[in-house]
């Protein structure tokens, strides 16, 4: 069986400090796996772990994106096997038009290359489908963005690039109800339409009515401890992450 | 961090230690030229200069400050504020100097003028000086009047035009002022520009 | 691989703009400077004598000025190994048919083509020290606007030329603005009346094309009251072995309530010694704005200014300095306010990369006389790499109370992050070092004409190839 994502025992962290203790995960196409976990068990660290972030460095195990070995490679590389990853915090990239810079993500991600014309008539369609205002395409990638704003362009740069492999780092943080209901609508038809899996990052039990999730994943200081279906995010919605189900030692309130 | 009050001289040069703040108050009679040079030469030390003071009615000032990083991996927040009252002026020339094997220095630099009187004279020179490329280094220098709406907000509360000028101004020194971590130093520095 | 990469964009580089083409200087002066060599110049020019005059006590100036003791290296010039004026043909062309081949096919190269004509208001090219070809748009005729080389306007202008020339850039002004002075050979000359508006760009093309030969191009705006016009020059040169001179002399008079706009894009060969001196005579209500962008030569000394004489006057000026191996880009700009209510800004952008150095050097003066100013001064560098500097030295003299001035400077490098954030969206590292790069610079960038703007990232994205790793 090739997983679209494979990660074996897993392990990384900053200079001395191991974050990521052992992890296993794999993703089938088409799956939605939700990982959960409060903050500081190690979630963000897998997400930007795997896309190579200079932050981080690895330790130990393997990551397979459809049977190929990613931890060798260049954050680049990894993006040509169909690795995507939206960003907790996006990067501003001053003096860089949103329109140029997403004509030659689809450019360099796809064989046959649209004319302007056509490719503004493909842009408006992902904006409309996002709900963004056009004038979006002429402003500075993600500069003086508020928080909102951020996450969708993630989201329109993702549909511009149709990832296969997609990893979502709180891409619900910050975002009202009828927000999420909009990133969820472009995450779900990239599941539909191209079979995309996904690891979704989330705090909260809510953007799981609108991404259904195959597995839910519980993270705690750097191990995944208790996979199951929806049932464990709702037990989780009940009980807080401190609850003796997930084997957790006691822990003190306020984190 | 640590406050020290730096005494009186035309020359101070510091081998800066861990984790202080150097304060130097211009005395309300000083003509002096002063060069206040600060020379990073240990790893991994952060301080702050703090330069203030109110010149008076023909009063003039000729000051540098110099912040040198030599090695890797130190830090320097250089302020310097000064108040401009009739006919004084200010001859202002702060470096920031960055070696070439001095990675990772992070060093700012923020000249505050505030014109009080008439007839003031004011020269800034801002240096950068940068041959290592792993750094963080700026300044920023602003010269301005107090804002008549200011003066005008506080009248309109019951101060004299005065009063509140004096209000402004101590506000504009006060900024600077309650980053003094010492409280003894502090004082003796709210005290010191007030005069 | 990375030696080769940088020869392979030499290469190519070259190619682009024909830098290999044969000279056909119908005659070259002697070599070095001397009183004869300066008779020689204004009498194969045919000029006035006051002109002649006038070059000669600037060369007693240029002698007696000290070299500057401040700014980058000069002491590798030879003013003696340098050719001071070669004229190409004998006669200024009137058409395009009458260009020599070989200078077409320069052009070709350079980029302009036939059909852009149209869009250029006029076109002057400076192929070595003469302009051999200028075409001027009827419109432009009719409304009086006058564009011409700078010799020819001495002869169909000479009252008006005489009355503004070396008005507001005294001949003794500074070594290198008494050396243009001296030896001055083309250049443009730009007359705008009163109230006319000059929609499109006046262009022009410059550059050097023979070993160690000096360009001294000399040129002079009046802008009338009341006028809008905007004046584009690009330089492309050609990669010599030994060491070329360009010290250009611009003057620029805007009168009460015109508005005018100078752009350069400077883009000199690696051997260059690029030493202008830039400045405006801003007049009440007038506005002049410089965009100067330097890319190349070995040392550039310019720092484009204004001199805000007239009340309510405002100055900007937008640079670039880009320095690579080898190159020192000193530069900078000096707003001088001598009237009340005047403003000025100044944006400057540096990148230093493979051992380049830029330095930001600028003034701004405020006058005892001048109550009201307002200047905002910006720059920013961008250090790619372990080997290049940067230096920013400003100086604000303020000698009034009621003024309003700020400085902000910055160095900083490539944000490890923001290369992350690109190369997980598929971007080479290149790639990604050339999109923030440009993305630095874009402020600027946007001010330039479609062509030079595409040029101009188009140059940084083959410089990046040779810069990652």
């Amino acid at each position: 069986m090739i997983y679209s994502l494979e990660v074996k025992n897993l392990r990384s962290g900053i200079e001395q400090k191991e974050i990521l203790k052992g992890v296993d995960l794999a993703l089938k196409s088409g799956e939605v796996h939700a990982l959960m976990g409060r903050n500081g068990s190690g979630k963000s660290t897998l997400a930007q772990t795997l896309m190579g972030s200079p932050t981080y460095e690895v330790s130990g195990g393997t990551a397979k994106v459809f049977g190929k070995e990613i931890l060798k490679l260049e954050t680049t590389e990894r993006a040509k096997t169909g690795l995507f990853l939206s960003f907790q915090y996006p990067s501003e990239i001053p003096g860089v038009k949103v329109y140029s810079y997403l004509r030659m993500l689809h450019n360099k991600s796809h064989e046959d290359k649209l004319s302007p014309k056509m490719f503004r008539e493909y842009l408006a369609k992902k904006m409309e489908l996002l709900e963004m205002d056009p004038t979006f395409s002429e402003r500075f990638l993600n500069e003086g963005f508020s928080g909102g704003e951020k996450k969708r362009m993630e989201m329109l740069q993702m549909l511009m690039l149709e990832p296969k492999v997609i990893i979502l780092d709180e891409v619900d943080s910050g975002l009202d109800i009828d927000a999420i209901k909009i990133v969820s609508r472009a995450v779900n038809y990239l599941i539909e339409e191209h079979n995309s899996s996904v690891l979704l990052i989330t705090h909260y039990s809510r953007i799981l009515n609108y991404i259904k999730p195959d597995f839910v994943h519980i993270m705690l200081d750097g191990k995944i401890v208790k996979t199951g279906g929806e049932e464990v995010a709702s037990h989780l919605e009940e009980y807080g992450y401190s609850s003796s189900e997930l084997q957790v030692p006691a822990v003190k309130h306020e984190e | 961090m640590k406050s020290l009050l730096l005494k009186q001289n035309k020359n101070i040069l510091i081998s800066p230690i861990e984790d202080t703040q150097y304060v130097y108050v211009i005395p309300g009679n000083s003509t002096e030229v002063t060069n206040l040079e600060l020379n990073f030469e240990k790893e991994g030390v952060s301080c702050e200069i703090i330069v203030l003071g109110k010149m008076h009615e023909g009063q003039s000032i000729e000051l540098t400050t110099t912040s040198r990083h030599l090695v890797p991996n130190t830090s320097c927040v250089t302020n310097y504020f000064v108040a401009l009252e009739n006919s004084s002026s200010s001859n202002y020339v702060g470096k920031i100097i960055i070696a070439k094997k001095a990675f990772q220095t992070n060093s700012y630099l923020n000249n505050k003028t505030l014109v009080i009187g008439e007839g003031t004279k004011n020269i800034t020179r801002p240096i950068l000086e940068i041959e290592a490329d792993d750094v963080k280094a700026s300044h920023g220098a602003t010269t301005g009047r107090v804002r008549e709406d200011d003066v005008y907000y506080l009248t309109s509360r019951g101060l004299t035009k005065k009063e509140a000028e004096e209000t402004i101004v101590e506000g504009f020194f006060e900024s600077v002022v309650a980053k003094i971590e010492d409280g003894d130093v502090r004082e003796k520095v709210r005290s010191g520009v007030k005069s | 691989m990375k030696n080769n990469q940088l020869k392979d964009i030499r290469e190519t580089y070259a190619d682009k703009f024909g830098f290999n083409m044969p000279e056909v200087p119908s005659s070259k002066a002697k070599k070095g400077l001397s009183e004869e060599v300066i008779r020689e110049i204004s009498k194969n020019k045919g000029e006035p004598k006051w002109m002649l005059d006038y070059r000669l006590k600037a060369y007693e100036a240029f002698i007696k000025k000290p070299m500057p003791e401040w700014g980058a290296d000069l002491s590798h010039i030879d003013f003696q190994n340098i050719y001071y004026y070669i004229k190409p043909g004998d006669v200024e062309k009137r058409t395009w048919d009458d260009v020599p081949e070989n200078v077409k096919k320069t052009f070709d190269r350079l980029g302009v083509p036939q059909a852009e004509r149209e869009y250029l208001a006029g076109v002057k090219a400076q192929y070595d020290s003469e302009v051999v070809y200028s075409s001027l748009m009827d419109e432009l005729e009719e409304e009086g606007v006058i564009f011409l080389s700078t010799d020819e306007a001495l002869k169909k202008y000479p009252e008006i030329f005489k009355e503004y020339f070396g008005k507001v850039i005294p001949s003794a002004d500074n070594k290198f603005a008494a050396l243009n002075s001296a030896v001055w050979s083309g250049g443009s000359f730009v007359y705008i009346p009163k109230g006319v508006t000059v929609k499109r760009p006046l262009q022009a093309y410059f550059r050097i094309n023979a070993e160690s030969m000096g360009q001294f191009e000399r040129t002079l705006i009046i802008a009338e009251e009341g006028s809008f016009a905007n004046y584009v020059e690009g330089c492309t040169a050609p990669v010599y072995s030994s060491d070329s001179l360009h010290a250009a002399v611009v003057e620029v008079i805007v009168k009460p309530g015109a508005r005018f706009r100078y752009t350069t894009i400077q883009n000199w060969s690696d051997n260059v010694y690029n030493l202008v001196t830039k400045r405006a005579r801003v007049e009440k209500d007038a506005v002049m704005e410089w965009v100067d962008g330097n890319l190349g030569s070995r040392v550039t000394m310019k720092y484009p200014s204004c001199y805000l004489i007239g009340e309510g006057a405002r100055g900007e000026v937008l640079s670039i300095a880009y320095a690579s191996t080898g190159q020192h880009q000193d530069a900078g700009a000096k707003m001088i306010h001598a009237a009340p209510n005047t403003s000025s800004s100044i944006v400057s952008k540096s990148v230093s990369l493979r051992g380049g150095r830029t330095s930001y050097r600028g003034l701004v003066d405020v006058a005892a006389s001048a109550p009201n100013a307002k200047s905002r001064v910006e720059c920013d560098a961008l250090i790619l790499d372990s080997i290049s500097a940067t230096d920013t030295f400003p100086t604000m003299r303020i000698n009034d109370s009621s003024a309003n001035v700020e400085h902000e400077a910055t160095v900083s490098k490539i944000g490890e992050e923001k290369l992350f954030y690109l190369m997980s969206r598929g971007l080479t590292e290149t790639e990604a070092m050339g999109l923030i790069v440009s993305g630095f610079i874009e402020p600027i960038v946007r001010e330039l004409p479609m062509e030079y703007a595409v040029e101009l990232n188009r140059l940084i994205e083959l410089e990046m190839e040779g810069s990652v790793g």
